[in-house]
């Protein structure tokens, strides 16, 4: 062990053995992390009739009773308003996917690491990579839509992948944090439940901001997952990049949370074990 | 170099309050000083190393800290102090049947707990259906995990994680599932890890199983390390002790005294033995006893049933002509006087027992009881420069000329409701029709009193290797054999035979002192 400890040291000191020996690891645990997310999609598809077809289902069910809502019963007309609840949706169904699925993955793995010596954080990984295959799906459905409200596709489509991406890291930081908090405390599930309804209302998902003052509207800023839904409708409504600012904004989120997780991780990694 | 070091290794391990309590739990139980965490050390200075080939079994009663040293040795925990060091692959089997999806199919498992193990998809591929063929689990392939019975559970388990040759396998109860059948065809896979180089550790339950593949045994009791060593020797300590006749503190004791070395190791804490420990320890030699059986005394072994002091072998009065001989044996017995039988000037039964009065014998001689001389002898060949043997000489030299026989009788022992069954010790019966010769009711031996009384009757019969051997039987066949015993006894100066069984001398009580006294004295 402490060889392996001064060996670790020794790596550190050189970056590239550093990179090799992680590249090592992940091999290592290429085939358990593909076997864990076959598992997962497996099971959560097992017992529903429509199977994976429901997941792209739901969120466009959501997005049907909402537009109705809003532009037939309240009259909303603001140009392209179904893409733009469509933006909202599509973010945050992802983000609270991946992070209450996330939640669960310490707890409900414990019957594996308590006897097998694996990185914990593979559950919660694969656990992700579902979600994100959701994601991609209602992606596809996404754009289809974008194509039939005549929306242009530019070269500035690409810089969706700058979101998506942080998105991803986002999602996989928060959802360390609360896997690690609800080892802890069960009740972190409720709670959280009530804060990601709270979120939704404050990610302006079926509002336009601009209904408040300017001052408000840099408060809308706050929220991560605000900045990802903007960024969105930003590229694809309005075709405009946002400002460097705006990335390192969001950047700095993704780095907050992400190396919050880590350090929850790394803290707790061989103290769950008592908790489970 | 060994596969495994494990290096004062001590965990400790937190339980307490905070299993599931919520946060305003929490914070309320903070707020008010009503947090309690306890935290114990389940293991403490644990120290070991494995070799290849080498496969430590560890044995401890619920509690004990096996399956936390396992988790520490696996990875999955870290030793709060102290080191593991593996140079090599792991594969740790740790509570088997469980950590299986069950709402996975037996395919999707397999792979699933083989990517676990570190196998790789290629590996797993190749191996599968070996796997099932070995987990006989054909027809189960694809049906849901939950319809597996645990024994099931179990084998597939067991044959996923032997299909690889790992430098170290770890096996928490994974032998103790599935019938006999299977029980036969995972030892035998386990034989062939073994035998290709790995170290193993296996925690069980079945002793047997841990007498039959492990090459050595440790041995741990709330998380403290009580011993480790020899299989045999350990097991049979543990055995007693998980039979309660022998305390923990007592199994401590005798394997330090095991792992001493002595000027006489004395086998048999019959008379003979008890009396020449006695002497030789007076004299400041060191001696260490032991018995195979788990009283002292030999053929007059005591025990106490329904308050009665009975001799296990037939009734035993001491008796002697020599004062000198009565005055010894009373330095360690108060004896009631037995009239009749013997016509000599000393008679009597010792207060509390035979057993009760070697104890007395050998006060402050370092005494281990069940114990086998010959896994003794194979655990710790080198013990004591001289061995003082009374158990039977012909099975000291492993029956080569054949067996030494003995007359032999049977007890039937029998607890009666009423108070007194014959008004005295022995009643002799003459041409009885169920061949018994005599009745002893035990509590007249020493006036007893109390409810209920125990008599024994006694039948003479034929004699076997198998039945306890008191007397021997003498003749001119057994004098013969008796000859080439002694022809090869004479050939190992080490060795001294004494007593009953090792001389084949119908010694009395006192006799056998005397003999022991005398021989001391020679020394």
């Amino acid at each position: 062990m402490k060889k392996q400890q001064a060996a670790a040291r020794r790596s550190h000191a050189l970056g590239d053995l550093e990179i090799t020996r992680s590249l090592r690891k992940l091999k290592r645990y290429q085939f358990l992390f593909e076997e864990l997310v076959k598992r997962d999609f497996k099971k959560k598809y097992k017992r529903t009739v429509l199977g994976m077809g429901w997941s792209i289902l739901a969120p466009l069910l959501h997005l049907l009773v909402l537009s109705m809502v809003f532009t037939r019963l309240l009259g909303r007309n603001q140009p392209h308003f179904t893409i733009y609840i469509f933006c909202g949706n599509l973010i945050f169904t992802f983000f609270s996917d991946a992070t209450k699925g996330g939640m669960g993955t310490i707890m409900g793995n414990a019957s594996i690491f308590t006897k097998v010596n694996v990185p914990k954080y593979l559950f919660l990984l694969s656990r992700n990579v579902q979600a994100l295959i959701n994601f991609g799906l209602i992606l596809v459905v996404f754009f289809i839509f974008v194509a039939f409200d005549g929306l242009p596709f530019t070269w500035k489509f690409l810089c969706l992948v700058y979101p998506i991406c942080g998105l991803i890291l986002f999602n996989i930081g928060v959802g360390m944090v609360l896997s690690a908090l609800f080892v802890f405390f069960r009740d972190t599930q409720y709670l959280y439940d009530v804060f990601t309804m709270l979120l939704m209302y404050m990610s302006a998902i079926f509002y336009p901001v601009t209904r408040f003052p300017e001052n408000i509207q840099r408060l809308f800023l706050i929220n991560p997952v605000y900045l990802f839904i903007r960024y969105f409708r930003l590229i694809v409504i309005d075709s405009a990049v946002p400002s460097f600012a705006y990335h390192m904004l969001m950047l700095a989120d993704v780095a907050v949370v992400l190396a919050a997780g880590c350090f929850m991780y790394k803290k707790f990694n061989t103290r769950f074990l008592y908790y489970v | 170099m060994s596969v495994l070091e494990v290096h004062n290794v001590s965990i400790r391990y937190k339980t307490g309050d905070f299993k599931d309590i919520g946060i305003k739990e929490y914070v309320m139980r903070k707020l008010t000083h009503n947090y309690h965490v306890k935290e114990f050390w389940a293991d403490k200075d644990v120290s070991f190393t494995l070799d290849r080939g080498e496969m430590l079994g560890i044995i401890g009663s619920n509690g004990a800290g096996k399956s936390t040293l396992l988790k520490a040795v696996s990875g999955i925990m870290e030793p709060t102090e102290g080191y593991v060091k593996c140079s090599g692959s792991i594969a740790a089997l740790l509570e088997l049947a469980s950590g299986f999806d069950k709402e996975l199919t037996v395919r999707e498992n397999t792979y699933l707990r083989g990517a676990m193990l570190g196998y790789t998809r290629k590996f797993m591929d190749e191996a599968y259906e070996e796997i099932i063929r070995f987990a006989e689990l054909e027809d189960f392939q694809d049906r849901p995990f939950k319809q597996l019975s645990s024994g099931m559970k179990s084998r597939l388990a067991f044959a996923i994680a032997s299909m690889v040759q790992p430098d170290l396998l770890i096996l928490d109860e994974v032998l103790s599932v599935g019938d006999g059948a299977f029980k036969a065809k995972s030892e035998a896979k386990m034989r062939q890890i073994i035998h290709g180089g790995a170290a193993t550790i296996l925690v069980s339950h079945s002793l047997r199983q841990i007498l039959q593949l492990c090459t050595k045994v440790l041995w741990l009791d709330k998380g403290e390390q009580v011993a480790l060593g020899d299989t045999t020797i350990l097991c049979g300590l543990y055995q007693q002790y998980q039979r309660k006749t022998m305390k923990l503190d007592q199994a401590k004791k005798s394997w330090a005294w095991l792992n001493g070395h002595y000027d006489y190791l004395i086998v048999g804490a019959g008379f003979y033995g008890a009396a020449f420990a006695r002497e030789m320890t007076d004299r400041g030699k060191k001696c260490l006893v032991v018995d195979s059986q788990l009283l002292p005394g030999g053929c007059a072994a005591c025990e106490r049933v329904q308050g009665v002091t009975v001799h296990k072998f037939g009734p035993h009065i001491f008796h002697t002509d020599r004062q000198d001989l009565w005055e010894y044996a009373n330095r360690f017995a108060e004896f009631v006087p037995y009239d009749g039988g013997f016509g000599e000037t000393w008679q009597g039964v010792p207060k509390g027992g035979y057993s009760a009065m070697v104890k007395n014998m050998l006060k402050g001689v370092p005494t281990v009881t069940g114990l086998d001389y010959q896994d003794l002898a194979r655990a710790f060949p080198r013990i004591a420069d001289k061995v003082v043997y009374t158990g039977p000489i012909d099975g000291f030299f492993e029956y080569r000329h054949g067996r030494l026989e003995y007359d032999s009788f049977r007890y039937e022992q029998e607890q009666l409701e009423r108070d007194d069954y014959q008004g005295r010790a022995i009643v002799e019966l003459k041409d009885d029709p169920g061949g018994c010769t005599r009745v002893i009711e035990y509590k007249h031996f020493l006036g007893e009193s109390g409810p209920g009384t125990v008599i024994a009757r006694e039948y003479p019969q034929a004699w076997s290797p198998k039945r306890p051997d008191c007397h021997p039987a003498g003749g001119e066949r057994n004098e013969a054999v008796l000859q080439k015993y002694l022809a090869m006894a004479a050939e190992r100066p080490d060795v001294i035979f004494g007593g009953r069984q090792g001389e084949y001398r119908d010694y009395t009580m006192a006799g056998a002192i005397d003999a022991a006294r005398a021989r001391a004295a020679r020394e």
